[in-house]
């Protein structure tokens, strides 16, 4: 029976709570006139400024006690829970206002409201519960925060092992009027704008007093974001150093006419602290330079950065200009933001794209047009190709053709002499018809000193020369030869001699030995050189008899030619026979029979030419292919 | 207005390697060429005596504690060993406002520090780097809006902690609070430079 009971009183009591009528409640007339057609907005509160007997307690016996003068702090901390009704009429619904209107929103425990003419006269009522703390003594220092601008106290929080805290219900009733002004508002009505210069002295205004003259008789509740300004009273607000926290939403509350029964205007007030208007132009931060550089078929993000200082009447200009030869035409913008926002400064960019870059882009020139009250700047860029990849291929590859050229062009000018010899040796017509040569061939060779008295044996070179090969190469092959000592009259210049005789001689044979090289006949060789390179008809080949170094003081050229000039080894005893090799190679080289079967020996000899370092000859390296 | 929001290519670290070492796992990164660790690089120092709006000039106190007191300038002057702050500037890694750190040269180097949020010197010289983003020793000075002339203290390490100046007992004396919402005077300050 008893719980029963119990739950038929709880029961009671939920229901007393739920069908509270909004009767008990204390109640507020307000009234809100605006002037059409001008921005406003309103602002209901939800603030319990009287003592007022809880309405529902968890068995506390006292009311919390109320310091005479002193308020509980309707700060946000304190309230929770805050839910707005609408009452249309004395009697009727109540209607919950939870999010479904669009020009009423409840931020915290506040009502705002943003156009007049969709506002809606009636009965708003706000429940709350406020978490109350019991009654503790207030403490030995009551807190007042620093600038004692909300006079409300903070009660210390004792610990439980006191009664329980107490979660108070408090309802407030706001009859809420809107009307427009029927007169127009004097000229020095206050606007529900106003701003403060930071750092300087200033005042704010309630607007609906401005134009009553009985202003500064009249008792004003201003309120600061939501929280009682307790130490102003009048119909002005006066700050003497102005500083950004005095930046907000300021409400100001005052009885209509003191006979009329309660009903209080309330005007709003939108404070904002700035600094004095700039005294320059926009600034652009980007771009800086005047070349941009792009690559060519990519897209293109440009944007243009500019830093606006500070103007109360704010009307920032950027765009984009495209100069075209003699046109210019504004770019459609791709997106405009504010990248930062200070008290002194706004920067604002302003991008453009472009899809893809083309050739004609190159040629235009971008501007960055900004403006505000002041003046305009401009910041011309122009677009660049930039050095893509390929273009480092093509220098790289230009570089090393270069390079190329160079090294070839030292080669050749180093061993000029061989190629030519080598060019001139096998790759020369040889014509025997036409030419007007007498000889085929001029035979030179070392001559037997007149210290040596040795008897000429059948393997000296001037046996080989002076018999073997006139008997060999005239008698069997039937070539023409010239030797020095049979065929040239005596009594001439030797020097002369010898250059006619080479002049008239399509071949010049050297036999090679260390007295030739020595002796005095190398001039023989050299002149022979000398005459080939010049002329082209001549040929030379040479005969290495035996080994020998070259001496040092061997004429440049002869030095040159010895390394190139094809040459075929004599190999003594072997060699003597006419069918012998030896006598192969050197008929191969001779005029008139140069068949192909001789192309094989000559290639052989090129790779040896080429060796620079050779001091001595190096045997012969023919493979063994004996004829 | 379109707000469009991308990528840049240059947001991405890649990492080519990761290793655990005594419960931290490392990365090492594929080139450290836009890596740059946290830190305080200390610049140049400037010489300079703080006060507060009411006048009162900060200085160090026999028992090395931060306390605010009027002074006269000839005052001043002749404790110019005490009243006289460093004030060395340093950049940041993680740019945020001027951070500096305030020593005074009084028997050796004293640095301001707010370690536990208690303002207190430490006998130490201000480090040349420090390689954290937070530090007890650096604050940041920042003027407030409007007011070109009047700078406020930021803790580094307890971010919306300010310095501020308060009354104990007989004296006032330097600490570390958070700013009061609706105005507070006591976190500003004035920087005399004497250069």
């Amino acid at each position: 029976m008893l719980p029963w009971g119990w739950l038929f009183l709880w029961l009671l009591g939920t229901q007393r709570i739920a069908g509270l009528s909004t009767a008990e409640c204390p109640t507020k007339n307000l009234l809100w006139t605006y002037s059409p057609g001008r921005e406003e907005e309103f602002v209901l509160f939800c603030d319990v400024l009287e003592p007022q007997r809880p309405r529902f307690s968890h068995g506390s016996q006292h009311s919390p006690t109320q310091v005479p003068g002193a308020l509980p702090c309707s700060g946000s901390e304190d309230l929770s829970g805050v839910q707005w009704y609408l009452q249309r009429g004395d009697t009727g619904p109540l209607e919950e206002i939870a999010g479904g209107h669009p020009h009423i929103t409840q931020i915290k425990s506040v009502l705002h409201f943003s156009a007049p003419e969709m506002a809606e006269a009636g009965t708003y009522v706000c429940r709350a519960r406020i978490r109350s703390v019991p009654d503790a003594p207030i403490g030995k220092h009551p807190k007042f925060s620093t600038l004692t601008v909300n006079a409300c106290v903070h009660r210390t929080r004792v610990s439980p092992r006191r009664a329980p805290d107490v979660d108070v219900a408090y309802c407030l009733k706001t009859v809420l009027e809107v009307r427009p002004h029927t007169v127009a508002p004097c000229n020095a009505s206050a606007p529900h704008k106003q701003y403060l210069l930071l750092g300087t002295v200033g005042a704010i205004h309630c607007p609906g007093l401005s134009c009553r003259e009985d202003a500064h008789r009249a008792e004003v509740t201003w309120y600061q974001n939501g929280r009682v300004l307790s130490g102003e009273k009048s119909d002005s607000i006066l700050v003497d150093d102005i500083y950004d926290y005095h930046q907000g939403t300021y409400v100001c509350d005052y009885a209509l006419s003191p006979n009329a029964s309660s009903w209080t205007a309330r005007a709003v007030v939108k404070v904002r602290t700035i600094v004095a208007d700039t005294k320059f132009k926009p600034d652009i931060v980007y771009p800086t330079k005047d070349v941009l550089e792009v690559e060519l078929g990519r897209p293109l993000t440009l944007p243009c950065t500019v830093r606006f200082g500070f103007q109360r009447n704010f009307n920032p200009v950027i765009r984009w200009y495209i100069r075209d030869a003699d046109q210019e035409w504004e770019f459609p913008v791709f997106q405009e933001k504010s990248v930062k926002s200070t008290f002194e400064e706004e920067v604002i960019e302003r991008v453009i794209f472009l899809k893809e870059v083309t050739q004609s882009d190159l040629r235009r020139k971008f501007v960055c047009f900004a403006q505000n009250s002041i003046g305009n700047t401009t910041q011309t860029i122009q677009l660049k190709e930039k050095r893509g990849v390929v273009f480092l291929y093509v220098l790289l590859g230009t570089a090393s053709t270069l390079v190329g050229v160079l090294a070839a062009g030292v080669l050749v000018y180093t061993y000029w002499i061989e190629i030519l010899l080598l060019c001139r040796t096998y790759w020369s017509k040889d014509e025997t018809l036409g030419d007007k040569k007498e000889f085929d061939a001029f035979v030179s060779y070392a001559r037997r000193s007149a210290l040596s008295s040795e008897d000429p044996s059948p393997l000296s070179e001037e046996h080989l020369a002076l018999s073997l090969f006139p008997e060999i190469l005239e008698n069997k092959y039937g070539f023409t030869l010239c030797l020095l000592e049979r065929d040239v009259a005596p009594g001439g210049v030797y020097a002369e001699d010898i250059v006619n005789i080479i002049k008239k001689s399509r071949r010049g044979i050297f036999i090679l030995s260390p007295n030739y090289i020595n002796g005095p006949q190398v001039f023989e060789l050299q002149a022979a050189v000398n005459l080939a390179l010049n002329n082209q008809m001549l040929k030379l080949i040479l005969i290495k008899f035996c080994s020998f170094r070259e001496p040092e003081s061997l004429p440049h050229l002869v030095k040159k030619a010895l390394r190139v000039l094809p040459t075929v080894t004599w190999r003594g005893l072997k060699s003597v026979p006419p069918n012998s090799r030896f006598w192969t190679q050197v008929r191969c080289h001779m005029p008139v029979k140069h068949s192909r079967w001789c192309a094989w020996s000559q290639l052989r000899a090129v790779p040896r030419a080429f060796s620079p370092e050779r001091t001595g000859w190096v045997g012969n390296r023919w493979d063994a292919v004996t004829v | 207005m379109k707000m469009a929001v991308s990528v840049s290519e240059n947001d991405c670290i890649s990492f080519v390697k990761m290793k655990f070492i005594d419960n931290v796992l490392y990365f090492i990164p594929e080139n450290y060429e836009n890596l740059e660790s946290d830190y305080f690089g200390k610049l140049v120092p400037t010489l300079s005596i703080i006060r507060n709006l009411q006048n009162q000039v900060l200085f160090i106190n026999h028992e090395k504690q931060p306390v605010l007191e009027a002074m006269t300038d000839s005052d001043c002057a002749d404790n110019a060993a005490d009243t006289t702050f460093n004030i060395h500037v340093y950049k940041d890694s993680h740019a945020r406002g001027m951070a500096v750190a305030i020593s005074v040269m009084c028997n050796g180097n004293h640095t301001l520090s707010c370690k536990d949020k208690i303002v207190s010197f430490k006998e130490i010289s201000p480090p040349d780097n420090i390689n954290d983003t937070k530090s007890d020793m650096i604050f940041f000075q920042r003027s407030v809006p409007g007011h070109d002339d009047k700078m406020q203290f930021e803790s580094s390490l307890y971010e919306g902690y300010f310095l501020a100046c308060e009354k104990e007992q007989d004296h006032y004396k330097l600490i570390l609070k958070k700013k009061d919402e609706y105005g507070d005077k006591s976190v500003m300050f004035t920087v005399e430079n004497k250069d």
